[in-house]
C-alpha cells in the first residue's frame, strides 16, 4: 500500500506551507528520513524527510504551490512494492481539489480566488497518511457498535472489528476480515476467530476473556513462554494447536475456545470438562493476585473525566504526530502524563510499603499492564517523569510491542512504583484493579466515549452537550492511603486531563 | 536543562560566509547525530546573501560592482530574501534541535526576535516586532530594521540565524532592498543610541548569549569550534 506524504505542520498557527523544491523525481528510490522536498514559510526554509523508504510514485503538488497542512503532496511505494500506479487511496489527494475548487465555484463569476486565501476547507483535513502499520499500542478501541455506521468506510469498519494482530494475519494470509464472523467484543474478529477461519473451523463461541485490569507483575513473565510447537504430553505443557502458523503469532492462547480446538488433541472425559495444567505464567499471576488481595486493603475510587479537551488536541495533532514521530498518538500518553503529574503532586501514591516502613520513590517508574494472548505482563517505563509526551508514547508503544513479541528484558518488568491499566481498550467502563505489590496504587482507565452531559451555560441555564468522557479508577492501599488522599490524587489526574495544556503538541 | 555550546569566533576576526557555513553544516550533522548544540557568534566579511527562494531582483547593483567593492554574493539555503552582513554586525547562528518541545517555526522565529529585542534593550536601543505581516520576523525601531532573521531547518535542526546591526556601515544596505522591503530603512544600535559609546561586539554577544539561554531554556557552556 503506498504511503501518503503530507505537508507537515510547522507550528501551531501555521496552516499552510509552500512547496519550494522537490529533491526527488517520480521513480527515484528514497530512504526513510532522507530529505524529500523543501518547504518555505516566511523566513524559514525546511527540508522535509521521507516518512518511509521506497520509491517516489507520484508528485501531487508542483513546486511553488502553497497548500494547506496535511495535504497529500506525494505518494511513496514501499520498498518491495511494485512502483506501479497505486490503487485509489482511501484519502483522495487534497491538493488538486484545493486548486480546482475555487475555479469551479466561481466559473460563472470572475475568478476571485486570491492565491493567498486559504483553500476551501473541504480540501484540508486529510487523515493520517499511513494505514499500513498496525500499531501495537494499547490504544483505546473505537465506539463499541457493531453495525456499520452511515458513511463509515470499509477500512474503519475493519479497524473497529479487529485488532492489529488480526489485521496483520489477515494481510499476510490475504483474508478479508469482513467475511469472518467475529466473536469478540461488539462482534470484533479476534485472533482465535481468524485462526479458526484459516484452519477451516467453524467460528467459536464467544470466548472467556481474561480480566486485563489485574495489574500483576509476574516475575517469571519475562522468560519466554514455551514455543507453540511442543506437542509432548509432559504435564507442564500447554495444549497446542497442531496447525502451523508463523511465530510469534503461533502461540495458541491458553484460553482459546474449546470449539476451536481440534478434538483429537485433548481428552474430554464425558464430553463435559477438560483438564489442563496452568501455564507457569498463569500460576504466577494467580499467586500474585491472591497475595496482593491478602496484603493490601483494597479500596477503589472512580472519577468521571471529561476528555473533550484532550480529544480536540489529539485530533488536531495525531496525523502530524505520527508523521513526525513514527508512532501513533493515542489517549494513553495523555493519561500517563496526567498520572505522573498526580504522582508528583501526591508522592504517597508513588510510595511502597516495606515491612512497617513507607518507602518514597524519587522517580516515577510507571508500570503499564499489557494484555497478552497468553497472560498479562507489566513492563515499566523507568523515570517516566523525565519523559515528554512523545517519549511516553514511544516508550509505551515500544514496551507493549516487545511484550507481545516476548522481547522484554527482565529488568524491564521490575521496579515499578505505580501501575496504569488500560482496561478501557476492551470496552470496560470502569474496573477495580488489583494492586501490584509492593506498590500502593493502580489506576484503571475506562473506555473513552461520547456522552450527553448537562452543562451550565454562562447565563445559569442548563443545556445538554456532547462530551468525550471516560471513567478513571484508582485502587489504593488503605493501609497507607486514606480516601481523601486517593481522591486528591485522582482529582489531579482529572484536572490535568480536563484543563492541562500540551505545548509539546503545538 | 539542555546544553548549548557557545562558540564565539569574534576573537578570530572577521569570518567569511563560506567558512561559517561549513562550520554550521558540521555542527548540524553533530546535532542530528545526537551531539551537542552550538551557538556561533561572529562578525562576517562583507557579503550579501540571497535566500534560496528569492530572486536577485532586489539586488540594486551588478554582481561585478559588488566584486569590485569586495562584497561577496552568496545564495543561502535559508528563508527570507536578500540581506547584508559585514563589519560591526553581530551574527548569531544557533544550531539547535527544536525537537521535541519546540517544533514550531513561528515560535522559533518569535524566540529569536525576543532574544534580539532584549539584547538591544540592554544597550539602550528600543526595538519591537512589527504588526505588519510583510515585516514579520525581524525587529524594528520605528520604520527602520535593526536586525535580520533567516533560518533553515532540516529534521528540526536549525542553521543560519540572526544578524544584529551594532555599528554596521548602513550605507552597505543601499546595495540591496533588504528583505524585499522597499519602504523601510535599516538602523543600528549606535544610530539609535548616539549619546553612548559604541558597544564592542563582544559585549553585545555576551548579552545575546545570556538572553538566548533564558529564552531557549538552554545552559550555555563554552565550546570550541569542531
Amino acid at each position: 500500500m503506498p504511503t501518503n506524504v503530507i505537508m507537515p505542520q510547522m507550528g501551531e498557527s501555521i496552516a499552510e506551507g509552500t512547496l519550494t523544491k522537490w529533491l526527488k523525481k517520480p521513480g527515484d528510490p528514497v530512504k526513510r528520513d532522507e530529505p524529500l522536498f523543501e518547504i518555505s514559510t516566511d523566513k524559514v526554509d525546511a527540508e522535509i524527510p521521507a516518512p518511509a523508504s521506497g520509491t517516489l510514485l507520484e508528485v501531487l503538488v508542483p513546486e511553488g504551490q502553497t497548500v494547506p497542512i496535511n495535504t497529500v503532496v506525494a505518494r511513496l511505494a514501499e520498498a518491495g512494492e511494485a512502483a506501479a500506479p497505486a490503487p485509489a487511496p482511501a484519502a483522495p489527494p487534497a491538493a488538486p481539489a484545493a486548486e480546482e475548487r475555487p475555479r469551479e465555484d466561481s466559473s460563472k463569476v470572475e475568478r476571485t480566488a486570491s492565491p493567498a486565501a486559504p483553500p476551501a476547507p473541504a480540501a484540508t483535513p486529510v487523515p493520517a497518511p499511513s494505514q499500513k502499520s498496525p500499531s501495537p499500542s494499547p490504544s483505546y478501541p473505537p465506539a463499541p457498535v457493531t453495525p456499520p455506521q452511515p458513511g463509515e468506510s470499509r477500512e474503519e469498519l475493519l479497524r473497529r472489528r479487529s485488532s492489529p494482530v488480526v489485521r496483520a494475519i489477515a494481510e499476510e494470509k490475504g483474508v478479508d476480515i469482513s467475511q469472518i464472523p467475529g466473536t469478540g467484543i461488539s462482534g470484533r474478529v479476534t485472533k482465535q476467530d481468524i485462526e479458526a477461519f484459516l484452519a477451516g473451523a467453524p467460528p467459536a463461541a464467544a470466548p472467556w476473556r481474561e480480566d486485563s485490569s489485574k495489574g500483576v507483575q509476574p516475575a517469571a513473565a519475562a522468560a519466554p513462554t514455551p514455543p507453540a510447537a511442543t506437542a509432548a504430553p509432559a504435564p507442564s505443557q500447554k495444549s497446542e494447536s497442531p496447525a502451523p502458523s508463523p511465530a510469534p503469532l503461533a502461540a495458541r492462547p491458553v484460553e482459546a475456545p474449546l470449539a476451536a480446538r481440534p478434538a483429537s488433541t485433548l481428552a474430554f472425559p464425558g464430553g463435559s470438562v477438560k483438564i489442563e495444567p496452568m501455564s507457569a505464567m498463569r500460576k504466577k499471576i494467580a499467586q500474585r493476585m491472591v497475595e496482593s488481595k491478602q496484603t493490601s486493603a483494597h479500596v477503589t475510587t472512580v472519577f468521571e473525566v471529561d476528555y473533550s479537551n484532550v480529544a480536540k488536541i489529539r485530533n488536531r495533532a495525531k496525523a502530524r504526530f505520527e508523521e513526525q514521530y513514527g508512532t501513533k498518538l493515542t489517549y494513553l500518553p495523555f493519561v500517563l502524563r496526567a498520572a505522573i503529574t498526580a504522582l508528583k503532586a501526591r508522592p504517597l501514591v508513588n510510595a511502597s510499603i516495606v515491612g512497617d516502613d513507607v518507602v518514597f520513590h524519587k522517580d516515577v517508574n510507571l508500570g503499564i499492564a499489557v494484555a497478552l494472548d497468553w497472560g498479562l505482563i507489566v513492563p515499566v517505563i523507568r523515570r517516566a517523569d523525565d519523559l515528554s509526551l512523545v517519549g511516553l508514547a514511544r516508550a509505551a508503544n515500544d514496551l507493549a510491542s516487545r511484550a507481545r513479541s516476548k522481547k522484554l528484558l527482565p529488568d524491564e518488568v521490575a521496579g515499578g512504583t505505580f501501575t496504569v491499566t488500560n482496561h478501557g481498550s476492551f470496552g470496560s467502563l470502569f474496573a477495580t484493579p488489583v494492586i501490584n505489590q509492593p506498590q500502593v496504587g493502580i489506576m484503571g482507565v475506562g473506555a473513552i466515549e461520547k456522552r450527553a452531559k448537562v452543562v451550565e451555560m454562562p447565563d445559569g441555564s442548563d443545556s445538554l452537550a456532547i462530551k468525550t468522557m471516560g471513567y478513571v479508577a484508582l485502587t489504593f492501599d488503605h493501609r497507607l492511603i486514606d480516601g481523601s488522599e486517593g481522591d486528591a490524587f485522582v482529582n489531579v489526574v482529572k484536572t490535568t486531563l480536563e484543563e492541562g495544556t500540551w505545548p509539546e503538541l503545538d | 536543562m539542555r546544553r548549548t555550546e557557545v562558540v564565539s569566533l569574534l576573537p578570530e576576526g572577521r569570518v567569511s560566509w563560506d567558512a561559517a557555513f561549513a562550520l554550521q553544516k558540521k555542527a548540524a550533522e553533530r546535532v542530528k547525530a545526537g551531539g551537542a548544540e552550538t551557538l556561533f557568534l561572529l562578525e562576517h566579511e562583507d557579503v550579501i546573501t540571497v535566500g534560496r527562494n528569492a530572486g536577485l531582483g532586489e539586488l540594486l547593483v551588478s554582481e561585478d560592482f559588488l566584486l569590485q567593492r569586495g562584497v561577496a554574493l552568496r545564495v543561502a539555503d535559508r528563508g527570507g530574501k536578500l540581506t547584508y552582513h559585514g563589519p560591526g554586525q553581530l551574527v548569531a547562528y544557533p544550531v539547535l534541535d527544536l525537537s521535541p518541545d519546540r517544533r514550531d517555526v513561528k515560535r522559533y522565529v518569535r524566540d529569536l526576535e525576543e532574544v534580539l529585542i532584549r539584547t538591544a534593550a540592554d544597550f539602550g536601543a528600543a526595538a519591537t516586532r512589527s504588526s505588519v505581516p510583510e515585516r514579520w520576523a525581524s525587529i524594528w525601531a520605528g520604520n527602520d530594521k535593526l536586525a535580520a532573521i533567516g533560518v533553515h531547518l532540516s529534521h528540526w535542526v536549525t542553521t543560519h540565524g540572526v544578524a544584529l546591526n551594532v555599528t554596521t556601515d548602513l550605507s552597505r544596505f543601499s546595495l540591496i532592498v533588504p528583505c524585499g522591503i522597499a519602504d523601510g530603512g535599516v538602523t543600528s544600535i549606535v544610530r539609535l543610541v548616539p549619546d553612548r559609546p559604541a558597544p564592542p561586539l563582544e559585549a553585545v554577544a555576551a548579552r545575546f548569549v545570556a538572553h538566548f539561554a533564558d529564552v531557549f531554556e538552554r545552559e550555555a557552556v563554552p565550546g570550541a569550534p569542531a
